[in-house]
């Protein structure tokens, strides 16, 4: 894993606001509606975090029909896991 | 000098229209009384809150030199580049394109003083963008150095900062004008096409590539690591050094130059200017056999295309609404999130229905209604004289506004129609909702547009943006629209699409009534 990619995911996962994103992704796939109601905060700021975490690798998201759902991208966690237990 | 001074008075008045408030009728000077103390106090609540605000701004900086790096200096840089773009675009049209130029060389005038007064009036506009930006900065900046005698030699610096920015726009001002007058001798229909590409460039950078400008990297690659700023500012403007008095005298010089050059090319450089004007009016059109209707829509469609202000004004709607197509394609998933996202606040699920409701206020923004009656200005009396009845002409008017906008719906309808996966009664809805609603919207402007209009203006701006129709028109119907979507949304959240076929309706009867409402005003025309 490069260095640049590390920086990459920590620095999608310095906000707290983000980081509560994929606590409420550990269980479930959820859309961006749904995400948006467990915050006290406007759309576009919702979707700015989204976009980021989608950006990052750190969520995938699905497309069916018309509606978007969100999930953990399991590989990438996998990986930054792994660099954590290396660094033990 | 007092034949400059009498120049720039006049070109005051003919550009502020005082004389309409000294020698208009009453009812004019009455307008023009309440218009000009509307803008006056606009001016000086704005100036406290400025001077306010900077003199606030200043007070943080602890030494001089910090205020000179940091406040003067990028002020500095931003009021020139201000100046040199207004100088460029409005500069050199107030030197080359007056269309009373003529009647200035036939009076026993000397074209040197024309043109050192239209000089002058542009530099003044300048110099006021100069001392809104740098005056408390300056004045903050001479306090805390103590050095008195500075004060007149920075100030004589803020006054030759807008000369130089001044000469220079207006010059390659008048360099654009006739090499764009080249590519525009064809006719006004290309330069309005020409104008909308631009729009739809701009409009286009902004919504998707301005997000992803880091202005902080590009700030500090251009400016700080070139050494651009320093090189521009340091020991030139306001340091109270040698090299300052040195380089302002250059400047100085070079102004005086600039100016001398431009009062010698003055008279040929207009004569020019006038040449490639008279060329752009040449406009070849063929004459054929064509139905009463159908020559009634195409002169509508040459006149529309050949007023820039016009085109520009009413095209917004239908630019956005292709950019939101254009996004939507390319970015399917995000615009989906994003419209998941508005649909939470109230609660709806069906995202086809937010978007045809999205799609139907950005096409309300494209309205050439509510300007068509008045535009056909002193031509409105021959047109009368025409065998064409007063009820073809508005008819004709009203299908032009659905010629424009309605095939762009539907263009809209297929592509989104395909990328959002719609079932067969949202992509009808998704169809007839906007087409509804910009028919209300183009009925609601025709009516108002009977109902006031105004065929004695001298400018197509003043009936195209600050006309009544065209304020009323705009406001009412993005106000009756958001309303109702509102409504619609917060209420009938549950039954949306149900409520959304009653809504079409509703609009549909509206339409129908005003149309029938216009025989009452129909004989303004």
């Amino acid at each position: 894993m490069t260095e640049e990619l590390l920086n990459h995911y920590f620095r999608a996962l310095a906000s707290k606001t983000r980081r509560d994103i994929i606590s409420l992704l550990k269980d479930d796939c959820l859309c961006a509606g749904d995400i948006g109601k467990y915050f006290n905060l406007t759309g576009a700021t919702i979707s700015h975090h989204l976009k980021i975490l989608s950006e990052s690798n750190l969520i995938k998201r699905k497309k069916v029909k018309q509606t978007v759902y969100y999930s953990l991208n399991i590989d990438v966690w996998n990986i930054l896991i792994k660099w954590f237990c290396e660094m033990k | 000098m007092k034949m400059i001074y009498l120049l720039v008075k006049r070109q005051f008045s003919e550009v502020f229209k005082f004389n309409k408030i000294f020698h208009g009728s009453e009812k004019e000077k009455r307008r023009y009384f309440l218009i000009f103390s509307m803008i006056l106090l606009g001016i000086a609540i704005f100036a406290v809150y400025w001077f306010r605000n900077m003199s606030q701004i200043s007070s943080i900086f602890q030494s001089s030199q910090d205020i000179l790096n940091y406040l003067i200096k990028p002020l500095s840089l931003l009021s020139m580049i201000v100046i040199f773009f207004s100088a460029l675009i409005r500069g050199s049209g107030i030197l080359y394109t007056d269309k009373n130029i003529n009647v200035y060389f036939a009076y026993p005038i000397q074209t040197r003083d024309i043109a050192l007064a239209k000089l002058c009036f542009t530099y003044l506009w300048g110099l006021i963008i100069a001392v809104i930006l740098l005056i408390i900065p300056i004045l903050k900046y001479e306090f805390s150095t103590q050095h008195p005698l500075f004060i007149f030699f920075d100030l004589f610096q803020l006054l030759l900062l807008p000369a130089i920015s001044i000469l220079l726009g207006v010059i390659l001002g008048y360099v654009f004008h006739r090499q764009m007058g080249r590519v525009f001798q064809s006719g006004s229909c290309i330069r309005s096409l020409l104008y909308l590409g631009l729009l739809f460039c701009f409009i286009g950078f902004m919504f998707f590539f301005f997000q992803d400008i880091n202005f902080n990297d590009l700030y500090q690659k251009w400016f700080v690591r070139t050494g651009f700023l320093n090189v521009l500012t340091k020991s030139t403007f306001f340091t109270h050094s040698t090299e300052a008095i040195i380089f302002t005298i250059i400047l100085f010089v070079i102004v005086v130059l600039l100016a001398y050059y431009i009062t010698k090319t003055y008279k040929k450089w207009c004569l020019k200017t006038q040449v490639i004007d008279t060329r752009k009016k040449v406009i070849r059109r063929r004459y054929q056999r064509k139905t009463k209707l159908c020559s009634l829509l195409l002169r509508e469609l040459y006149r529309y295309f050949s007023i820039p202000v016009y085109v520009m004004n009413s095209m917004l709607g239908i630019i956005a609404l292709l950019l939101f197509t254009i996004y939507s394609c390319i970015e399917t998933e995000n615009s989906l999130m994003y419209l998941e996202l508005f649909g939470s606040i109230f609660e709806v699920k069906n995202i086809s229905v937010i978007c045809a409701f999205v799609i139907s206020l950005l096409i309300t923004l494209t309205n050439v209604t509510y300007a068509s009656i008045s535009i056909e200005g002193h031509n409105h009396e021959i047109l009368k004289a025409l065998p064409v009845s007063a009820k073809e002409i508005v008819l004709v008017k009203y299908l032009f506004h659905l010629f424009l906008t309605v095939p762009v719906i539907g263009i809209t309808t297929i592509i989104l129609g395909v990328a959002f996966e719609m079932s067969v009664s949202e992509w009808v809805l998704f169809f007839v909702l906007p087409t509804v609603f910009t028919a209300f919207t183009g009925m609601l402007g025709l009516f108002m547009n009977l109902l006031f209009p105004n065929y004695e203006w001298e400018n197509v701006t003043l009936i195209v943006k600050q006309s009544i129709p065209a304020i009323f028109t705009v406001l009412s119907s993005l106000f009756i629209n958001g309303i109702t979507f509102w409504a619609v949304m917060y209420f009938f959240n549950n039954s949306i699409i149900v409520a959304s076929y009653v809504l079409i309706g509703i609009f549909l009867f509206l339409t129908v009534n005003i149309g029938i409402s216009l025989k009452w005003v129909v004989k303004n025309l």
